[in-house]
């Protein structure tokens, strides 16, 4: 069940009135728990059992390090709760990925091994809500949070199910209180969230899936394209994919929102950022901030004395942040790349310090560096392979001008337009604006856009992309 | 809600405005005039929906218009169409007789009523007679339609382009047209049920203004498929004998027969696409696929029909009484497909019923 599929629309109508037509917390927490699990089940019933198993797990864990004082009985729970969601983590997305890596190494030594034949699935959104619980013993045993007493309560956080199955990523030092209490909306609220999702409705249905036949057919056949048609490619997989998340993520807040419940920012208008620092402070802000949390910082973070330190630190970070993306060498390249972009980056800064008068086109050459630096990156990113990624890069410096097929030019077009586009809301505050208009006119204005969104439907709901992550 | 500073569950989040219940009402009923007009304005500006991207057809839109002037007879209908009916066989078997022509295949797999409705309005549309062209032979022109064709397209195409941009209120009329009283409540409320749902689809543009922005190419494949070989919109289907044999071992021969009924709507379309062209001399001919489960059950329709005082041959081919050679392994792909052998020889079949037909009621030479 999709966002923008019909069926959740009337999965959320029902859910909505219900919910709202409950008098007590209670009430509203209990039926929110089982619309998740149905929500969740609605992919596979197995997998809403597995999530019942770890949340319950991590719940007892994190009511078990409330309980005593005793540190090394304390670090025996954080560690089984960390061991436990790692192990069902590597298991489900990580076990062909380990397996072929390791048949490939032997084959380096000919020793010859066989993959073992085991179909798993991937759980829809297993790294989602394995870091969010995660997130919850670590900050149980760093005594950052109190344990969640209640069961219920703990299930509810752990399977929301607008952020489920692909983020924001929710701490429970944020979400948990407001569950204390039973949650009222504006109209003003209502007006925002419904605006919102229609946003993210038009990124993800309306952008994304657009674009992404021309993609898929450039990337699935990378040596028919010519050089601009494999350029104009790359930059459209950078429109999808920020198109795609952000629209998914708008449209989870929107839907918390409508309950409620108020859920992280979790884009920031990356594709303005000046700097690849800048980008993550803007990009997937929920797992960026996560990762540094509980890895960077864990390892150290930024070290005083010795720059190297630091620069290890942000390394390991990057890579396990590429790897958290998917089960391949490629993604973990692409980690590997955004971190050594940063570290680059750091030593520039370093070497070249900003003089107040050469900000602006510092700032501008920033941007126009990093949107194309990251724009490679995507390229590793989408291909299946390290040879499609080669060719493509080659194509997009012009080092090789390819096949004969193109890809309609104008389209070249769609990143700047789009990009101009998302300056002028923000600096018109569009969403604002929208919420001060009369509730006529707000209602007129948000039909019209509706007839519009449909209008540019691509028929055909594809699956949204950090799905698979 | 509550802002970036502000602690979650205090009164931040308490209500501060309740609107009233009619306001609400009101905005909503606001909204959805919004969504009517602007959803008007848009229909406005989409031209030619029927050209629109939309799966197969979109290939065989590209055959007719590369056809335009030369093709002087075409089929239409679903995929037992688009996989029996070979225009090379046909043309070659009516050749030197007054019904030689030049046809193509318009058919489209999984099509239906609807479809072949306005496929064939649009080939009359383009229809020039050869009498208007310099040096061309007497030809006759034959527009065959799939008496059997579903009227509705599938289910699984109820959110499709296919449907979506062709099912206007014209569309719905013809649908209401192919349901009588008689009929079972069920299948005659879903006709009329699919069609308004289509209906509804096409007048709030789903997917119509992106297929007009993103115009996506044809299936280079499936186009080279159907026009390799001089094969003008044929899709040859491979011979599945040994299999296909063990399905006519299995099948049960009931031998079942009944009168068909034809439905005012069939009437209705040759009437409207007599009167859709300038071009006099246009024969209609109704063709009815054949299939194995007519083995078990088919149905005796009347050899011809006459529409404002045209007669209209209705070229029956699924008739294991008629046609029992036809019912062999040898000669089909799967149950509901014929293979190459299989579409040979219905076309000579149908070329010889023609012939026979023709030659006990008038024919006019086309633009004559």
């Amino acid at each position: 069940m999709l966002f923008v599929e019909p069926a959740f629309f009337l999965f959320f109508a029902v859910v909505l009135t219900t919910y709202w037509s409950l008098r007590t917390n209670n009430a509203r927490k209990n039926f929110i728990l089982c619309a998740s699990y149905f929500f969740y089940g609605s992919w596979d019933w197995r997998f809403a059992v597995m999530l019942f198993v770890l949340s319950t797990a991590d719940w007892y864990f994190g009511y078990k390090l409330s309980q005593t004082e005793n540190r090394r009985i304390r670090k025996i729970f954080v560690t089984s709760s960390v061991a436990m969601n790692l192990s069902v983590l590597a298991f489900f997305k990580y076990f062909h990925f380990f397996t072929s890596s390791t048949i490939a190494l032997a084959n380096v030594w000919h020793v010859h091994l066989s993959e073992p034949t085991l179909k798993i699935i991937l759980p829809v959104g297993i790294s989602f809500f394995t870091f969010q619980s995660l997130s919850y013993t670590i900050d149980v045993y760093r005594r950052e949070i109190p344990a969640v007493s209640n069961l219920r309560d703990y299930l509810m956080f752990s399977s929301f199910f607008p952020q489920l199955v692909a983020g924001p990523i929710v701490r429970p030092r944020y979400f948990v209180p407001q569950m204390a209490s039973k949650r009222s909306i504006t109209l003003d609220d209502v007006k925002a969230m419904l605006y919102l999702f229609l946003l993210g409705y038009i990124k993800k249905s309306c952008i994304a899936d657009n674009i992404s036949p021309y993609v898929d057919r450039v990337f699935a056949h990378p040596l028919a394209f010519n050089a601009f048609s494999s350029m104009i490619a790359a930059w459209l997989y950078a429109i999808q994919i920020f198109c795609d998340f952000s629209g998914y993520s708008d449209m989870a807040i929107a839907v918390a929102g409508l309950m409620g419940y108020k859920l992280v920012l979790n884009f920031d208008a990356p594709y303005l950022a000046v700097s690849i620092q800048d980008f993550w402070r803007r990009w997937h802000i929920s797992l960026s901030t996560w990762i540094r949390d509980y890895i960077y910082i864990s390892l150290g973070g930024r070290s005083k004395t010795k720059r190297w330190l630091t620069y290890r630190n942000l390394m390991i970070t990057m890579l396990a942040g590429g790897l958290w993306h998917g089960a391949a060498w490629t993604f973990v390249a692409w980690g590997g790349v955004h971190g050594g972009g940063q570290v680059v980056h750091a030593e520039f800064k370093r070497a070249v310090p900003i003089k107040e008068s050469q900000q602006p086109w510092r700032n501008l050459l920033g941007w126009f560096l990093t949107i194309n630096f990251v724009c490679l990156c995507w390229i590793l990113f989408r291909s299946p392979d390290f040879g499609t990624a080669a060719l493509m890069i080659k194509r997009y410096f012009w080092l090789d001008r390819g096949g004969v097929e193109t890809i309609p030019y104008w389209l070249a077009l769609l990143g700047p337009v789009l990009l101009l586009g998302q300056l002028a809301m923000r600096r018109v505050h569009l969403e604002e604006r929208a919420v001060e208009l009369s509730l006529r006119w707000y209602g007129f204005a948000y039909g019209a856009v509706w007839a519009f969104a449909i209008a540019m439907l691509p028929l055909g709901y594809r699956p949204f992309i950090y799905f698979q992550f | 809600m509550a802002g970036p500073g502000e602690e979650p569950g205090t009164e931040a989040f308490l209500p501060h405005i309740r609107p009233k219940m009619s306001a609400v009402v009101f905005a909503i009923a606001i909204a959805i005039f919004g969504f009517v007009v602007t959803a008007a304005l848009i229909h406005l500006f989409i031209r030619h929906p029927f050209y629109l991207h939309a799966d197969t057809r979109s290939e065989k839109l590209v055959l007719l218009d590369s056809w335009k002037g030369k093709a002087y007879s075409a089929s239409f209908g679903s995929s037992h169409v688009h996989n029996g009916f070979d225009p090379r066989i046909f043309d070659s078997e009516l050749n030197g007789t007054p019904l030689q022509t030049q046809s193509i295949n318009l058919a489209v797999a999984g099509g239906s009523q609807v479809e072949q409705r306005l496929m064939a309005l649009e080939f009359l549309h383009d229809l020039q007679p050869p009498t208007r062209i310099v040096g061309a032979v007497p030809q006759s022109c034959m527009v065959l339609l799939e008496l059997s064709a579903g009227a509705n397209m599938g289910t699984d195409h109820m959110v499709h382009p296919r449907t979506i941009n062709i099912y206007d209120m014209a569309s719905v009329r013809f649908i209401h047209s192919l349901t009588m009283p008689s009929m079972p409540r069920k299948q005659r409320w879903g006709r009329i049920g699919f069609a308004f749902a289509a209906a509804a689809e096409h007048y709030m543009n789903v997917g119509m203004l992106s297929a007009s922005i993103f115009n996506m190419p044809i299936d280079g494949d499936a186009y080279r498929d159907e026009t390799i070989d001089d094969r003008r919109g044929y899709q040859v289907l491979p011979a599945e004998t040994s299999r296909m044999n063990t399905v006519f071992g299995r099948e049960s021969r009931r031998g079942l027969y009944s009168t068909a009924e034809l439905l005012p709507g069939n009437y209705g379309l040759i009437d409207e696409l007599m009167h859709a062209t300038p071009v006099t001399g246009v024969n209609f001919v109704y063709l009815v696929m054949p299939n194995v489960e007519d083995l078990d059950h088919y149905e005796i329709y009347p050899d011809t029909i006459v529409v404002d005082g045209q007669n209209v041959p209705i070229i029956d081919l699924a008739r294991p009484d008629l046609n029992p050679e036809l019912y062999q392994g040898k000669y089909w792909h799967d149950p509901a497909h014929l293979n190459e052998a299989g579409a040979d020889l219905i076309m000579k079949l149908t070329a010889d019923r023609l012939k026979t037909f023709y030659a006990h009621h008038p024919l006019t030479a086309c633009g004559g």
